[in-house]
């Protein structure tokens, strides 16, 4: 038996319109002198019909689309959505990061933040004498207990929370807003002589300038990991661990 | 692609997503399911979604895909649907029960007594009028596989129907 000259895949796709002309034209002259061929193609002509929709598909039910329109209306608002820090429940954002890259990456940020956090608040102020140009921030940090805000003149500072590093060492996470507009979330480390500044972020600007606050919580997730920052501690241990510290100013 | 435009032709894909989606699943509270999940993967994927390829075959892919995980998932979790929850389930359910609906087209009786990949190309071809091309996106396989399969399917069809 002999290969029929137009297979039935090419009798289909001449049936569903997807036949390259020349093949097409070819079939065209061969179907007048073959009603085998013609047969033939008839059953792919027939099928098609056969199941070709009768009815436009239904509209779609209101409660479906106004689910997937809300989708698509987040999905063009996810750029900045996923960097924002979770309401309440701190405790996810000391875990330690295993990515090498982001480590690293944030110590370079991290770096670059504090760098300019100090030349922006006091150019010649040694870090001690002015922690980030705030007079009276080391005694503050010494003392406050996390949640505590107090007004130190030149800035109001809050201290969000207290942990131990990996190398043992105490920090405490604080906010400070100044009346010159820019508010920053720092990181300082008690190095068992004094308080280091470890990490400044600018978290908002009120005058408008153009900072990214969501970013910056993620740079600080991203450095709490790179430093190996335990849970936020109890206020008990964080009062028994600033009356363990050296006196600031001795 | 802009992301008006990309929504644009979801939102104008979507009847058909949906018609699709029951195709698949056969019951309308699992399917509107199906086309929400769908979305969701569409809308985190949407940058390698390609202007110059069909929209709906690519929400048909994804749609598929996500159909075939859950039935997988459902496999092994055992039978979690109950058929009679849902009062037109019976009727729905299998193709015995499907074929007995009498109500039911002949075509639609002979279709569902083929073989599921048979179903499926007949499906998106001559029901969903998709290319053989996109319809070979949405299954995964080759265009000379769905040319193949469609053949047979369509013979098989008319025998089945008492075409010719």
């Amino acid at each position: 038996m002999t290969e029929p000259a137009f297979s039935d895949e090419i009798l289909m796709a001449f049936a569903d319109g997807e036949l390259d002309d020349s093949t097409a034209e070819a079939l065209l002259a061969a179907l007048p002198g073959d009603p085998a061929l013609a047969k033939r193609l008839d059953l792919f002509l027939t099928t098609r019909e056969a199941l070709a929709p009768q009815a436009p598909p239904e509209p779609v039910p209101d409660a479906l689309l106004a689910q997937v329109q809300a989708t698509l209306a987040a999905s063009r608002t996810d750029n900045v959505v996923p960097f924002a820090r979770p309401p309440a429940a701190p405790a996810p954002r000391w875990q330690p990061m295993a990515l090498a890259a982001s480590i690293a990456l944030a110590v370079g940020l991290g770096a670059g933040f504090w760098a300019s956090g100090l030349s922006q608040r006091g150019p010649g102020a040694t870090a001690q004498a002015d922690l980030l140009g705030v007079p009276g921030l080391d005694e503050a940090l010494a003392s406050m207990a996390s949640g505590e805000a107090r007004d130190l003149g030149t800035a109001s500072v809050t201290v969000v929370a207290s942990f131990v590093t990996q190398d043992q060492q105490l920090c405490r996470e604080v906010e400070i807003a100044d009346p010159s507009g820019a508010d920053l979330l720092a990181v300082l480390c008690h190095d068992a002589k004094q308080w280091q500044t470890r990490l400044v972020l600018a978290t908002a600007a009120r005058d408008g300038a153009s900072y990214t606050p969501a970013s910056a919580l993620e740079t600080l997730d991203v450095f709490l990991g790179a430093v190996g920052a335990g849970a936020p501690m109890s206020p008990e241990a964080e009062a028994q661990a600033l009356g363990q510290l050296p006196s600031g100013r001795e | 692609m802009g992301s008006s435009e990309f929504d644009t032709a979801l939102l104008a894909a979507l009847p058909k997503v949906r018609r699709y989606a029951l195709s698949l699943c056969r019951k309308p509270d699992i399917a509107d399911d199906l086309v929400q999940t769908t979305v969701e993967r569409a809308v985190i994927a949407r940058d390698r979604f390609d202007l110059a390829t069909s929209m709906q075959a690519w929400l048909f892919r994804i749609l598929r895909n996500a159909w075939i995980d859950q039935t997988r998932r459902n496999a092994t979790r055992g039978t979690e649907v109950d058929i009679h929850d849902s009062p037109d389930a019976a009727i729905h359910d299998g193709d015995r029960a499907m074929a007995a609906h009498m109500a039911l087209k002949e075509t639609e009786i002979a279709l569902a007594t083929l073989p599921q990949d048979q179903q499926d190309v007949l499906r998106l071809v001559c029901f969903e009028e998709l290319s053989y091309a996109e319809a070979a996106e949405v299954l995964d396989i080759p265009k000379g596989t769905v040319m193949s399969r469609l053949a047979r399917a369509r013979i098989a069809l008319a025998e089945k129907m008492g075409i010719n």
